[in-house]
């Protein structure tokens, strides 16, 4: 006897669902296997016992009659809702919606916006007597600030971050400032901030966020540290810094004589000058490559009044 | 089911434009469908023919909106499966079950006649077997079951008016009918 069909099979056969190529071949095995032929025929039994009794149910449950009173005593039938097309059905409510979100923010109150980090910052200083890491530098060389190393300031510098609008500010004082996670950063500082040009901008300074706008800000690391204006008139040359907006709060008194040379911030000699004329003397003992004339400094432009630097002597 | 002269779409047709008695016969043809499929899924007898003129009333209502594309059979499943949801949101709160479809199933059984020659008191033996091990299938099998066993349909028309894969409807039919032959065997090993 060839081997029995598996039981799905059988069922399938029950049920004539079975093509014809199977069905040929399952009739013939029931002829022979009298188990699968009780298989079968019980199935049928059962399922016709069941199908008889559900039958008798369903006739003396019958609400045909009902349904057709029901319908015939108000035979309205409602309107087919209108399709719409999908563009009407989403888009424009999409679009409504988002005009109106749009109106409702323009009409709130523009608040000041701030950059969380800016893409690149770079310092240079406003006056002659400013240093980096304890050097001079000139008033028109562009330092970029990196990631890679911090730099002392001392002086009165003009920052320039930039983003999408570059933003400019002014720090007068010391500091030590890098350039981390993309946000400019003054540690150990004792300075005044003044937001010059552009938008607002987020930095930190001695380890808090500060989102510097408009106005002058004072920042001290620790008591005894000197006022920004105290440092510079000891160091630095006669150099006035008064814009006409910023006159009140930005001008400096200079009491000693400008220094005659200024280093290059290269040179690796005397790292620490202690005056404007003691840098004179360290820079013209090294080789005349390092040390620029002290005319250099009369084309230097300040950025606040785009007049000539180093004119205070 | 497009075994009658009158198609279904046909006949919805004619009943859109006014001639409403023809909606008589789309009952005619699905209302032990439609009957079936509740009869799986309630325990009421009341309910389930509340459910039924329900359905057919509402598919009349909203005869427009059919979408000529889908099976009416399916169309009124959908309707009554809607009914069914809401109806046992509202037994939720308010329940009355009285007659329990296995009750009345058994007791119209005894009707069909008076006399109790030895064969008939055997099949309703044996049909009180069969109800009461359907009653203990899970509604997901005993639907595809009953639409099978009841109205004969094709696997592949249960799957579209149960909106169901094909091959999960005969595995659910499969598993039922696994599950009634065991029981069966149980009981024939126990007599």
């Amino acid at each position: 006897m060839k081997k029995c069909p598996e039981k799905e099979i059988l069922m399938t056969f029950a049920d004539g669902e079975l093509d014809k190529s199977e069905l040929a071949e399952i009739a013939a095995h029931l002829k022979t296997c009298q188990t699968c032929a009780r298989e079968v025929s019980g199935m049928s039994e059962d399922d016709n016992l069941l199908r008889e009794g559900v039958n008798n149910v369903f006739t003396r449950h019958r609400v045909n009659e009902r349904i057709m009173n029901q319908i015939r005593s108000n035979p309205v039938v409602e309107a087919a809702p209108v399709k719409k097309p999908f563009w009407q059905r989403i888009l424009l409510p999409a679009l409504a919606i988002g005009l109106i979100l749009l109106a409702a923010i323009m009409m709130i109150p523009a608040e000041r916006k701030y950059h969380g980090t800016v893409d690149s910052i770079s310092f240079q200083a406003l006056n002659t007597g400013a240093t980096v890491d304890g050097m001079s530098v000139a008033a028109d060389r562009v330092f970029p600030l990196s990631s890679c190393c911090a730099h002392q300031l001392n002086g009165d510098f003009l920052f320039v971050a930039r983003h999408q609008a570059p933003t400019e500010f002014r720090m007068q004082g010391i500091a030590t400032v890098k350039f981390e996670n993309a946000v400019p950063t003054f540690e150990e500082a004792d300075i005044e901030l003044d937001l010059v040009n552009g938008e607002g901008l987020q930095i930190m300074v001695n380890g808090e966020k500060v989102e510097l706008s408009a106005g002058m800000v004072n920042f001290r690391s620790s008591p005894k540290a000197v006022s920004a204006s105290q440092t510079i008139s000891t160091d630095n040359a006669a150099v006035a810094v008064e814009p006409a907006h910023m006159a009140a709060t930005t001008a400096i008194v200079v009491e000693e004589p400008v220094a005659s040379a200024v280093v290059i911030i290269d040179n690796p000699v005397d790292t620490t000058p202690a005056s404007a004329s003691e840098t004179a003397a360290a820079s013209s003992a090294t080789a005349d490559d390092v040390v620029e004339p002290v005319d250099a400094v009369d084309h230097i432009t300040n950025p606040f009044t785009e007049e000539p630097l180093g004119d205070g002597r | 089911m497009n075994k009658h002269e009158v198609s279904d779409i046909e006949l919805v047709k004619k009943v859109l434009t006014g001639e409403i008695e023809y909606f008589s016969e789309l009952v005619e043809r699905y209302e032990k469908l439609v009957f079936s499929y509740l009869l799986s899924r309630l325990n009421d007898i009341q309910e389930v023919e509340d459910i039924v003129q329900d359905t057919f009333v509402k598919a009349f209502r909203h005869l427009a909106s059919y979408d000529c594309e889908r099976k009416f059979a399916g169309w009124l499943v959908t309707i009554s499966r809607n009914l069914l949801i809401d109806s046992r949101r509202k037994a939720g709160r308010n329940i009355a079950s009285t007659d329990l479809v296995t009750d009345v199933l058994l007791s119209d059984s005894l009707k069909e006649t008076n006399a109790h020659p030895p064969e008939i008191i055997i099949r309703r033996e044996r049909f009180r077997q069969i109800v009461n091990m359907i009653h203990e299938l899970s509604e997901d099998l005993r639907t595809p079951f009953l639409l099978r066993v009841v109205n004969e349909l094709p696997y592949q028309e249960i799957a579209e008016i149960l909106n169901l894969p094909l091959q999960t409807v005969k595995n659910r039919i499969f598993k039922a009918r696994g599950v009634l032959r065991e029981k069966r065997e149980t009981y024939e090993e126990m007599s």
